[in-house]
Order: structure tokens, then C-alpha cells, then sequence
């Protein structure tokens, strides 16, 4: 049984749906080319605009990718 | 220990300090942050050993060692997080229902609209969706990550990903050849 507010959650998510070149593993292998390019304010390559496209439609990969970013800040910060 | 073999061992261990201070912070409020950052960079510079000769110098070595850092992390979390999460995720076959709304109360929803909508969503996912599309749905509505919905239906991440994203792309497809604008729905669904 699927209730309202998830009915809710599955509507926006499939009106945000937009085709997506990469899978997970695929995100994960630029992931970190990204987060340089987001740390630095670089502008993204058409490669890079893919992972930001695949950041936003899987959670998941979201949650781990900001989870690198906070790691990586964290970790040169205190060099 | 030959000169060559002292360096690899600083080299290691000032990546292992670098993995160290990274994961510290960025996973202690991950998924309950149960882990010790000094257990997880250990398990992932051996992996990050192993792997090395998958560097593409696409970045700093010490960004792509992090990525893989977190990555056995985050699984990690993820794995003590879910364990004792009881989810049905519906089997094969069978149907993935809609609970029928009632909005009487609110007078000034569309009654008749949103009740036609969701007959459509449920149709649309039962005559459009594989089953398996159907178990991927209900495990992402739960907000399980696709890794944990992945673990549960012995299937990996990649695939559950695709299944799920796309029915959202067939739904999406078909609500507009249905005449629905996004406008329209989230008017319903208010």
C-alpha cells in the first residue's frame, strides 16, 4: 500500500525524471574530478554536467557525494 | 627496510592521516555515524592499493583515494543502519497499491481530479511497470538508498538505480501522453 505523502514523494519524482548518461559507478569514477571542480568553482565539462545530472536524480549518490565533499574540505583544511 | 620501501611506508601513512581526518568529520553524522573513521581508512587503503592502477589523474590522488574512503564508508553506515529495517518490498507479481485518499474533508481540493489521477498512477504502474520496476519503487518510497534495495532483491546497485529511474521516465512519458502537464499534477497533489 503505497500512502498519500508517498504518493506525493513518487509524483515529484517522476516529474523531475530527465534522461541520465551515467549509472552509479559511473558518478563515482568523476566524483571526485567534480568535487574539484566544485571546490575550485571551476566550469563544468560536458562530462561533469552528467554527474551533476546524475547527483540529481539519485539520492543516493547525493547523500555520498556531500558526504566526500565535507571529507575532502575537512581534510585539506587541516593540512 | 631498503630506502624505496621507507618511503612507501611514509607515503601510506601520511595518505592513511589524510583519509583519517577526512572521514572523522565528514562521517560521524552519516547514518547514525556508528563506524571508526581509523577501522574504515584501513579497509579502504587496501582497496585503494589495489586499485591503483585504475588512477586516471583525473584529480588529486588524495580526492580519488577519499572517493573510495567514503564509498566504503558510507556502505559500511549504510549495512549497521538498515540492518534491523523491516521493509516489505512487494514480491513478484504482485501489486503495488495505491491507498485510496480521502479528501472530503478538505473543501478546497479537487476531489474528482486527484481521484482520477491516482486511478491513473495506479494503472499506469501496473500495466507499464515490471515487477521488479514495481519492488525498486516501493523500496526508494521508503527511502531505502539503492544500495540497501540493491542488498534486498540480491541485485546491485547499477541495476536497481536503472530500474528505478526508468519507471520514473516511463510514468513521466506517460502522464504527458495522457495530457497531464507537471502544472496540472502538482496542483492535485497539493
Amino acid at each position: 500500500m503505497i500512502a498519500f505523502p508517498q504518493v506525493q514523494k513518487l509524483f515529484k519524482s517522476i516529474l523531475s525524471a530527465v534522461p541520465d548518461q551515467l549509472d552509479c559507478d559511473g558518478c563515482f569514477e568523476l566524483s571526485a574530478q567534480f568535487a574539484e571542480a566544485e571546490i575550485e568553482g571551476a566550469e563544468l565539462s560536458d562530462l561533469l554536467k552528467a554527474v551533476q545530472v546524475h547527483l540529481s536524480q539519485c539520492p543516493c549518490c547525493a547523500y555520498e557525494y556531500q558526504s566526500l565533499l565535507e571529507a575532502v574540505r575537512a581534510a585539506d583544511s587541516d593540512n | 627496510m631498503q630506502p624505496d620501501e621507507n618511503d612507501r611506508e611514509q607515503a601510506i601513512e601520511e595518505l592513511r592521516t589524510y583519509l583519517v581526518r577526512g572521514l572523522t568529520r565528514s562521517l560521524r553524522h552519516r547514518y547514525g555515524g556508528k563506524v571508526q573513521a581509523e577501522d574504515i581508512a584501513q579497509v579502504a587503503l587496501l582497496k585503494i592499493l589495489d586499485s591503483l592502477d585504475t588512477f586516471q589523474h583525473r584529480s588529486r590522488f588524495e580526492t580519488w583515494a577519499m572517493a573510495i574512503a567514503i564509498r566504503v564508508g558510507m556502505s559500511e553506515l549504510r549495512k549497521r543502519y538498515y540492518r534491523d529495517v523491516s521493509i516489505d518490498l512487494p514480491s513478484s507479481g504482485n501489486r503495488l497499491r495505491i491507498d485510496v485518499v480521502d479528501t472530503s474533508a478538505d473543501a478546497t481540493k479537487d476531489h474528482a481530479g486527484l481521484q482520477s489521477l491516482l486511478t491513473l498512477l495506479q494503472r499506469m504502474i501496473d500495466e507499464r511497470l515490471s515487477s521488479k520496476q514495481r519492488m525498486a519503487i516501493r523500496g526508494s518510497l521508503e527511502g531505502l538508498p539503492v544500495e540497501e534495495i540493491a542488498a534486498r532483491m540480491a541485485s546491485n546497485r547499477n541495476a536497481v538505480y536503472k530500474l528505478v529511474h526508468d519507471a520514473r521516465l516511463k510514468l513521466r512519458q506517460a502522464f504527458e501522453a495522457d495530457g497531464f502537464t507537471a502544472e496540472d499534477i502538482l496542483e492535485l497533489i497539493a
